[in-house]
């Protein structure tokens, strides 16, 4: 008998199992399918940040002048020559920044009026050259030595529509919009837009910018593209656009080869303390720069999260696999005895099992590698609309398929392998034997008949068979369970995301729901014309003066000794020695009229100290009546801004679940230099009017820079949530799908095992429904406990996932909401595919042929 | 009570025909205990199985009390087997999962409770289980599953089971195949006095010796009833048998 001879053999097994081999086929594929496509997109959103970092000159190191502060420009570009340190950079690149007032009415096609607070950034005389490389090769010759740069490119605009600037636009105002922006608003490749009131301005592309992959609004507000638009052009155009003469402030670097950003950054701190003592100078590490950090340590989060998730699914879709080929051998065991009864040799004896099972694996594999690239295809390309980049990589990953084949193709097999080895070796008259009348347990049957609930029979007997084949049971229960953890997860995940967004929307709109921030161009004094002008508009009810500043939390130092002579030796701050945490710290009036941070604890006005978050305080440590070390922002007599460190008390925490939130008392501004000053308005506007029409109305008075109505940002925060949910969605898609075809699988088998029992209970005149009624149970029990077991492991899933949540969910406190909706939808989900399965065999049932499934004798 | 005319039973398998019953004619009264004899593939159980309504013939009608099998829907199929027939199978077919008991237990519960209290004394579904058992005695194995009994001890949870659903007719395909000679003596007293109280009692064997003790014996050869009469090599007490 020839090869031939036991494949079409094995063809035919195939073909009688058909719905079997395909199911478990699925399966396989399934949790091979999702383990290489979430593998193989990680690796390729990893490589995507990087090349379009890269492609884009993104700055290794950014030197900027504090909040209100600007130099000459050749300042900060001289300061940096004239300490030898050109030597250690490739490109730099001096920059002006500016909050601005976007007006993009005109080119929106909806014809609404867009009009919104924004930025606007320089990008370097060389930056048209890049993101083509016909103009990169030109660059070398063409590269410009100008007062403001010096060497390559830095921090480049890539064109996603229309173009970036090129020799063509010399002499002429031109701007570029930020992609994300002109996506959220729909607007043409090229058009017109009005720039802090200043006549229409030409744009002619939309572009993304390394420093803004991902829009960051003023207020925290991550994903805030709809209601924050960042707008480029050369430095000169800034300059004229924006009044600030030939002034820049900030200097972006790309380090030299074989020199390290951090070497970079403790060079140029010495450096410019030197040059500009009074000046507040913020140096920042590309990698440091919190969207990078943000993008880097979300990559990583969900990479680590999806690894987990895959493991789960993959071990889901193995168990129930293993499962499924335990039986399929079980059921070829008879005709091995029979063959070995007429003395086949054990070698041809195995060839029929394993071909069969290697070929169920090998479809398997097959499946899951389409399976697999239809998962990152969905994954990569929901990720291009949350954050598009220039460079997105989409190649075959087949180190990672090679790994999931490897996992979906052993796995299955090597059951196959231990079931066959088994068989070959035992007697031909132990395989003979009956194996449906035989038990699984070595303990003896006894115990079994303690499975007795029910008064009548037929309700013993789904408990019984489950009981009849313990092994089969619990991985059953184990792969139904993995599949129902990883959606009780996510959907708690989404619960939680919901809750943030519920808790700031409550917090931030107490009792002015259309509260908007008015935000000035500069320090005011409080008594001043421009702050009254606006507290006496007759569209606005009441306001109260903010006096709004980026600080920084500073971790705990104890460890490190101490902390001023740590910082003398180091000649400045180790970053890792603690952690530090951006916030929006605004002072105010804590007995003010319009809004103030509820907090818990006592709170006296009078006090100094800060209202911080609960997730500050638990990320630095700390608790209430303790202190933190800050570094703000402080304005010298001289009127120019520098940094300094003070240690505030904490006074007590908001219930706020936003992070980047802080707040102190506007009676201690003095420590900022700027006691009696506001640089904000919290506005309310006269009841009947919204905070939309609000931020129109303000908008036009001037010295107003911004105005954002608290409502906007509760927005920004639903929308990033709903698009974070995008990768929930498809994982819980592929885990229902697995309950599925576990529940399919388990049907299957189940129905083909007990056909003889089916063909005698219908032979004594049990209706069909009453038989199926036993395997709904039968499978209802094994979705069941697969729920239990499902909802414990999803509860401690969640925790791990919102214990290790960062970038951009770090500045939200998301705490485990575990609703009764989810435990019922786990247990829903667990049961009803299992229970609701044996439907689909109802026809099947109904045409059992009796007399020949009577009559076999086993 | 039994009533088929002109029953035949083809099966066509790759235009090879195979009849297992040819214009097969029979009348069966209430109360009367019939062997059914014949050599193996003579069709003996495609006609119990005919008669029980898990089978369906080519040809001809098959009528038993006021029903009339040939006509009816599923559903009536289903009430018929319920209330009407009970096999004991030439290959037992217990329920694996189920203790000697709790099969037989099946038997008597599978009529639901209104065959319950025509039986009269109101007894349950267990009650009933146990007595059949003791009857087949094996009244000491009640907690033992099939697949810890002998294959005649596993015939004998089959004939419980048969006779605890307590319908008119009992078609017992081989009942003493697998039985030793007083077993099998036992259990062909039990199924006689199932007869004498009511009970139609048909009753498959190939052994001509065991037809012996029949009113009736029903010879089958290739699908065709031969002979259908007293045995034909004389009567004999169940006592008196030797095989
Ligand atoms: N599904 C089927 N397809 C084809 N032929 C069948 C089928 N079922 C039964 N037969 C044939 O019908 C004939 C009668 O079968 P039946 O089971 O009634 O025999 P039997 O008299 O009970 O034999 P035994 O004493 O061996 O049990 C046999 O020749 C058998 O091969
Ligand atoms: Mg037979």
């Amino acid at each position: 008998m020839g090869l031939g001879f036991w494949l079409r053999w094995t063809r035919r097994d195939m073909w009688a199992r058909k719905w079997q081999v395909l199911g478990l086929a699925l399966l396989i594929a399934f949790g091979t399918g999702s383990f290489g496509g979430f593998n193989a997109f990680g690796e390729q959103r990893q490589e995507s940040f990087d090349e379009s970092y890269a492609l884009l000159h993104a700055h290794d190191l950014r030197i900027a002048l504090v909040e209100g502060a600007f130099v000459e420009t050749g300042t900060l570009l001289g300061a940096l020559r004239e300490a030898g340190l050109m030597e250690m950079v490739t490109g730099a690149e001096e920059r002006l920044i500016a909050s601005v007032q976007l007006d993009v009415s005109s080119a929106s096609p909806a014809e609404d009026t867009v009009l919104v607070p924004g930025l606007f950034v320089s990008v370097g005389a060389n930056a048209g050259f890049t993101g083509n490389s016909a103009r990169d090769g030109s660059r070398s010759d063409g590269r410009m030595e100008t007062a403001a740069s010096a060497g390559t490119a830095v921090d480049t605009v890539h064109a996603k529509r229309g173009r970036t600037f090129g020799p063509e636009d010399a002499g002429e105002r031109v701007v570029a919009l930020d992609f994300h922006f002109a996506e959220a608003h729909d607007l043409p490749s090229a058009g017109e837009i009005i720039i802090g009131g200043e006549g229409r301005t030409r744009y002619v592309g939309q572009v993304l910018h390394p420093d803004h992959f991902w829009i960051v609004a003023p207020s925290g507000g991550m994903l805030a593209q709809e209601d924050y638009g960042v707008v480029f052009a050369p430095l000169e155009t800034v300059q004229a656009l924006t009044g600030r003469g030939s002034r820049v402030n900030e200097l972006v670097l790309t380090t030299a080869p074989g020199v390290s950003s951090a070497e970079l950054k403790a060079a140029a701190e010495v450096a410019f303390a030197a040059v500009l003592p009074e000046t507040g100078v913020i140096f920042t590490r590309g990698e440091d720069e919190t969207v990078r950090e943000s993008i880097q340590s979300d990559i990583e989060d969900d990479q680590q999260f999806l690894n987990i998730v895959s493991f789960i699914l993959l071990g889901g879709a193995a168990f129930a696999s293993l499962n499924l080929m335990r039986r399929m051998m079980q059921m070829q065991r008879k005709q091995m005895g029979i063959a070995m009864a007429l003395g086949l040799r054990r070698r041809s004896l195995a060839i029929r099992p394993l071909a069969f099972a290697a070929l169920i694996s090998l479809l398997g594999v097959i499946f899951g590698i389409i399976i697999g690239l239809v998962i990152g295809d969905a994954l990569a390309s929901f990720d291009e609309a949350v954050e598009p980049l220039p460079v997105r990589k989409s190649d075959f990953r087949l180190n990672v398929f090679v790994q999931a084949a490897f996992f979906g193709f052993l796995l299955p097999f090597l059951v196959a392998v231990v079931t066959v080895r088994r068989a070959v070796r035992s007697r031909p008259l132990d395989l003979l034997r009956p194996r449906h009348l035989t038990v699984t347990t070595r303990r003896g049957d006894s115990w079994l008949s303690h499975f007795a609930w029910g008064h009548s029979v037929l309700g013993r007997m789904p408990a019984r068979n489950l009981a009849r084949a313990p092994v089969r049971t619990v991985l059953t229960f184990l792969s139904v369970g993995a599949a129902i953890s990883i959606l009780f997860c996510m959907v708690s995940v989404g619960d939680a995301f919901g809750l943030v967004v519920d808790e700031s929307e409550q917090e931030l709109l107490r009792g002015a729901p259309a509260r908007v921030r008015a935000g000035f161009s500069d320090f005011e004094l409080v008594e001043s014309s421009a702050l009254q002008a606006v507290t006496a508009m007759e569209e606005v009810e009441k306001a109260t003066p903010i006096l709004s500043i980026s600080a920084t939390l500073l971790g705990d130092f104890e460890d490190f000794g101490d902390r001023e002579s740590d910082l003398v030796e180091k000649g400045g701050r180790n970053r890792e020695a603690g952690k530090e945490i951006d916030v929006a710290l605004d002072f105010l009036d804590f007995e003010n009229e319009v809004w103030q941070p509820l907090p818990r604890g006592s709170l006296d006005g009078a006090e100094l100290g800060l209202v911080l978050s609960e997730k500050a305080a638990k990320d630095l440590g700390i608790k209430v009546g303790g202190t933190v070390w800050v570094r703000h922002p402080v304005r010298a007599e001289s009127g120019i801004f520098g940094l300094m460190e003070t240690e505030f008390p904490v006074l007590a925490l908001h219930d706020i679940p936003l992070r980047q939130m802080a707040f102190a008392g506007i009676a201690h501004a003095g420590f900022l230099g700027l006691a009696g000053h506001a640089n904000a308005l919290d506005v309310v506007p006269v009841s009947g009017m919204s905070g939309d029409e609000l931020q129109r109305h303000l908008l036009s008075v001037p010295g107003i820079a911004t105005a954002d109505p608290f409502s906007t940002l509760v927005d920004q925060l639903r929308e990033t949530m709903s698009l974070m949910s995008g990768t929930l969605t498809i994982i819980t898609v592929v885990a229902v799908l697995i309950v599925f075809l576990v529940a399919l699988n388990i049907t299957g088998i189940r129905m083909e095992e007990h056909r003889r029992d089916h063909a005698t209970m219908f032979a004594f005149g049990l209706p069909v429904r009453r038989v199926l009624g036993v395997v709904m149970i039968e499978n209802g029990m094994i979705g069941l406990i697969g729920a239990i077991l499902g909802t414990g492991g999803g509860a401690l899933l969640l925790q791990y996932t919102l214990a290790t949540t960062s970038g951009a969910s770090a500045d939200l406190d998301i705490q485990p909401a575990l609703s009764l909706s989810v435990f019922v939808l786990a247990v829903l989900a667990g049961v009803l595919p299992t229970a609701l399965a044996p439907f689909l065999s109802f026809y099947k049932l109904r045409r059992l042929v009796l007399p020949s499934t009577l009559r076999i004798v086993e | 009570m039994i009533e088929l005319h002109a029953v035949t039973k083809r099966y066509e398998i790759d235009h090879n025909r195979i009849t297992a019953l040819e214009k097969v004619d029979l009348a069966v009264e209430t109360g009367e205990f019939v062997v059914v004899l014949g050599p193996s593939g003579c069709g003996k159980t495609t006609l119990l199985n005919v008669i029980g309504a898990l089978d369906t013939p080519t040809e001809g009608t098959v009528r038993v009390g006021d029903h009339e099998i040939s006509s009816m829907n599923n559903a009536e199929l289903f009430a018929y087997r319920r209330s009407t027939v009970s096999f004991v199978f030439q290959s037992f077919n217990l329920f694996p999962a189920l203790t000697a008991l709790e099969n037989v237990q099946f038997g008597a519960e599978v009529g639901g409770r209104k065959r319950w209290k025509r039986s009269g004394g109101g007894k349950s579904g267990e009650e009933r289980a146990r007595e059949a058992l003791e009857q087949v005695s094996l009244g000491d194995r009640l907690r033992h599953f099939p697949h810890e009994l002998s294959g005649g001890e596993q015939q004998r949870v089959a004939i419980a089971r048969a006779l605890a659903t307590e319908t008119p007719v009992l078609l017992a395909d081989e009942p003493t195949g697998e039985l030793d000679y007083r077993t099998g003596v036992s259990i062909l007293e039990l199924l006689l006095a199932q007869a004498a109280a009511g009970t139609t009692v048909l009753t498959v064997t190939h052994n001509a010796e065991i037809a012996r003790i029949a009113d009736r014996v029903l010879s089958l050869s290739n699908g065709r009833i031969v002979t259908d009469g007293p045995p034909t090599t004389g009567r004999l007490p169940v006592t008196e048998l030797r095989w």
